[in-house]
């Protein structure tokens, strides 16, 4: 029981990666312009099908769809931006349903190009098969181990173009306070861009990633992007910390429940014990406070 | 806001309510019970209006409370269908039971097989879970983007748990085939009855002091709390109120439509009432009827032709009513209303904010 | 000796780390017009958050009318008797002007009082007299966002006196006013102060010479001195920590 056990917590782990991917994103949106996307489940599922033609008509393995999605769904993120969410600034409840629609859009239109079949798409040969987890016998499959390593990655990756680059800092400042940093003669606007961009294109990554794992149909996003949300929720705004704080404790107890008891009943769990936690962190664990 | 009606929205609302009553005389059984579905579906949006429109509560899980009360009424009525015919239940109990490896109906479901029991404990058991969510949310100021996001886990946590424990409920394919009141005239009218009653009501509620301070509350709920106001008792009582009119709505639409699954729990049913109320015009009340026959109705009738661009036609509408229309339908010819007649009375008319919300920054 | 209305003993409040009040001492005698100032982030605001109930007080006592009201909830606070008027116009401009007053108004706040309650003659009468003395009677159907800036701020005095409070407090209430208008409002808060403890707190200089009585100095955090008109102007800390060296009669 015990090595069932910790053979769960490692699974969790990847759990935990594959969260942190699918939140990375929304959480600086969020963080900065405090808008929600409704539409992140769907960017995720576009870079899922994107890795999928990336498969199906130029025969390039994941490797070359997971920068592809990117650039995809950064495009995608800055025409909504540009086209959407600049109109509705100041008014995050109905950006919010706007992004609603934008998921509508999305999901209708990648039925309409490529039916509602589901599809599949191969991890690269590279990564098949499992090793075996130093210090016990249990298999770990290659690929949840890239996940891993991909979510250090990009988490790396945002973490030095937030604190090690000029544009990053540009990003901090509107992040803590808008108004200065306008005065200051920070383009708020292109950060606002930017920023959206980025976070898309980390969506985009995200259904890369899931692509081999979960069967790619045009309404697979949704439960993801619920995911993300009850990752931000929990782990609090505008702190990186608070985004892998909250995927990691959500990703552990959700994979542990679940094997004590079933997948419902693990979020059912876990839902409430994000309740619970912000009736004590109204916002979320590690939230910066803004003046 | 707190208009008396005046004489000619009166003399609409009763042109309006003898359509619906006559509707049954010239347009058959089919549409009927469709119109009839569809004024569930507007008592649903109108109990959105209700928390939304005027309180500022946007929640995206409320169809967990018109579903809830569905499944309270579909189970009874499959419990007593059941047991009422052996011809095609031969042990008495529901097909999805037998399929689940039930002998017979568990005990704590025993009363329900009364609907003069099922009908009742639904909308008391849906007050309750309101109030319950309402008191962990609200007390503790949680609102805006953060309620959104937990109501619309909650909605696809509720959906999944319905789906699990399929033994109970039906799982998947959800409830069906048990003896509907469809096709059934004066069902209709009783759907009609309870809808003009529940619009009533709304507009006695929103037109009272009580009703002004939900609007206060809506508009700057910290101001309200400053005034002695406690915000959280107003929101959980709207919210309960609200969630009991979804639940009464949902078992009128599990008894007339025949069945019953997943789909009228989850965050689907739930943002759609949120658009439906969008388009119509929130704060209205009368923009939830609007807004829901408008667009249920154009779906009826565009999706048997355009099946396959129907959604996406939808998504694109909602977009731009929210971007171009933020007051919706009803709420834009109001707002035209007043500004000509404000310029017949002499007076400019001023800038006039839209709807406003607590958590609406000011644009530069 | 009238006797002290409202007694802050010791009051600290800390938030992300910062002190924004230290180790403050105020009292405020029954019937008083008492006048705070103090430079930009002495505090004067979170003074007033903390005593209606914004924030709860780190450590330290706030007492009114004998009761000891730091740390309750925003509506005890309120029914105890002590209101505020924001700093930047806080009015529901969606609803009009008659129907602003009525939600000042004090008594049935809790929802099933609210359900019932019905505007009485009374209470509409009273409405009334306060919109005349405010000059906004003419404008009483009027949706509240077609006010100017001044009348938004006079609307907000006129809530909050329909409540009827014990204790007012105000925080900067001549923002954004004309010369006019500030005039006006000098004359409505003596008038108020009349029959209620006023505590304003405020930044124009000349304005404060119109109404104050007595002062109190906030530096940082804490009371740095009190006193008349003349005592203030006249210490040497004041002008330096306010103005720099000029003296505050200089400041127009």
């Amino acid at each position: 029981m015990a090595e069932a056990l910790f053979a769960q917590f490692l699974t969790g782990f990847s759990i935990v990666a594959i969260l942190l991917i699918i939140s990375l994103g929304l959480a600086v949106i969020f963080g900065v312009m405090r808008v929600i996307n409704m539409a992140h489940g769907d960017f995720i599922m576009v870079g899922a099908y994107v890795a999928f033609v990336m498969q199906e008509y130029f025969k390039l393995n994941l490797f070359w769809g997971i920068p592809a999605a990117f650039f995809v769904l950064a495009a995608i993120g800055m025409t909504v931006e540009w086209g959407l969410i600049r109109q509705l600034y100041g008014r995050p409840l109905e950006t919010l349903l706007a992004t609603w629609g934008v998921s509508v859009v999305l999901q209708q239109g990648i039925r309409l190009i490529f039916g509602p079949e589901l599809r599949y798409v191969r991890a690269p040969q590279l990564l098949d098969g499992d090793f075996a987890v130093p210090g016990s016998n249990l298999p770990f499959p290659y690929f949840r181990m890239f996940i891993i390593v991909l979510a250090l990655g990009l988490l790396s990756l945002t973490y030095w173009i937030l604190y090690r680059t000029d544009l990053g800092m540009r990003v901090r400042a509107v992040n803590q306070n808008r108004p200065m940093a306008e005065v200051l003669g920070i383009d708020t606007r292109r950060v606002d861009r930017f920023v959206f961009a980025f976070g898309s294109g980390l969506a985009g990554v995200a259904g890369t990633i899931l692509a081999p794992i979960k069967t790619v149909s045009p309404g697979m996003g949704f439960p993801y992007a619920v995911d993300s949300y009850m990752v931000i929720v929990l782990g609090g705004v505008g702190r990186l910390v608070g985004t892998v704080a909250g995927a990691s404790v959500i990703g552990e107890a959700e994979t542990v429940l679940a094997f004590l008891y079933n997948n419902v009943i693990a979020k059912l769990l876990v839902f409430t014990l994000i309740v619970i936690v912000i009736r004590v962190f109204p916002q979320g664990l590690f939230t910066l406070q803004r003046r | 806001m707190s208009i008396g009606l005046p004489r000619r929205y009166l003399a609409l609302a009763v042109a309006v309510i003898g359509v619906l009553f006559f509707f049954p005389f010239y347009a058959g059984d089919f549409r009927m019970n469709q119109l009839g579905l569809f004024l569930c579906f507007v008592m649903f949006a109108l109990s959105l209006d209700l928390i939304w429109g005027f309180t500022g509560i946007l929640s995206l899980g409320n169809a967990v409370y018109f579903g809830g009360g569905a499944y309270f009424v579909a189970l009874s009525l499959k419990l007593k269908y059941a047991a009422t015919n052996p011809a095609r239940y031969g042990s008495g109990i529901p097909d999805f039971m037998e399929w689940n490896g039930l002998t017979a109906v568990p005990t704590w479901m025993l009363p329900l097989e009364s609907i003069w029991f099922a009908a009742p404990a639904g909308v008391l058991a849906m007050g309750f879970l309101a109030f319950v969510f309402g008191f962990i949310t609200f007390k503790r100021h949680i609102y805006g983007v953060y309620c959104a996001v937990i109501t619309l886990a909650e909605s696809l946590i509720f959906e999944e748990l319905i789906i699990e424990k399929q033994a109970y409920t039906g799982g998947f394919n959800g409830i069906t085939d048990y003896g509907s009141y469809s096709s059934n005239t004066n069902f209709y009218w009783v759907i009609l009855a309870v809808t003009v009653l529940f619009f009533w009501l709304a507009r006695r509620i929103t037109t009272s002091h009580f009703g002004m301070i939900l609007q206060s509350i809506r508009e700057n709920e910290l101001r309200s709390e400053f005034f002695g106001f406690e915000v959280a008792n107003y929101k959980i009582f709207v919210f309960t109120v609200a969630a009991m009119m979804s639940a009464v709505a949902g078992g009128l639409y599990a008894a007339l439509n025949g069945i019953i699954s997943h789909q009228e729990i989850g965050p689907l049913l739930s943002v759609e009432g949120v658009i439906w109320v969008a388009v119509g015009g929130r704060g209205t009340l009368i923009g939830a009827f609007v807004g829901t026959i408008l667009i249920k109705g154009a779906e009826s009738l565009l999706s048997e032709q355009f099946a396959w661009m129907w959604g996406l036609l939808v998504g694109l509408i909602f977009i731009l009513v929210i971007v171009l229309m933020p007051d919706g339908i009803v709420g834009t010819l109001l707002r035209r209303a007043r500004r000509r007649r404000a310029i017949a009375a002499g007076r400019a008319p001023a800038y006039e904010p839209r709807a406003v919300s607590a958590e609406d920054t000011p644009t530069a | 000796m009238a006797s002290s209305i409202l007694a802050i003993r010791d009051l600290v409040n800390v938030a992300s780390g910062h002190t924004i009040i230290d180790h403050l001492d105020l009292e405020i005698d029954e019937g008083e017009l008492r006048v705070l100032v103090g430079p930009n982030g002495a505090g004067k605001t979170t003074l007033i958050d903390v005593i209606t109930g914004r924030f709860k007080p780190t450590s330290g006592h706030i007492v009114f009318r004998g009761r000891n009201i730091g740390g309750r909830p925003r509506h005890e606070i309120y029914a105890a008797g002590i209101s505020r008027k924001f700093q930047v116009p806080t009015v529901y401009e969606n609803l009009t002007v008659f129907e602003n007053m009525s939600i000042g108004l004090r008594g049935h706040r809790t929802v099933f009082s609210s359900l019932t309650y019905r505007v009485t003659p009374k209470a509409a009468a009273q409405i009334e007299e306060i919109l005349a003395r405010i000059n906004l009677l003419a404008r009483a159907g009027d949706e509240a966002h077609t006010l100017s800036h001044g009348e938004k701020q006079w609307l907000e005095i006129g809530m909050v006196l329909a409540s009827d409070p014990q204790l007012f407090l105000l925080d900067e209430p001549t923002t954004g006013m004309t010369r006019d208008e500030t005039n006006k409002t000098a004359e409505l808060i003596r008038d108020i102060a009349r029959r209620r403890t006023v505590m304003v707190v405020e930044h124009d200089m000349s304005f404060v010479r119109k109404i104050a009585n007595k002062i109190t100095v906030m530096h940082q955090g804490r009371k740095l001195t009190e006193g008349s008109v003349h005592q203030v102007e006249n210490h040497p800390r004041v002008a330096e920590v306010y103005l720099g060296r000029q003296k505050i009669s200089e400041a127009t």
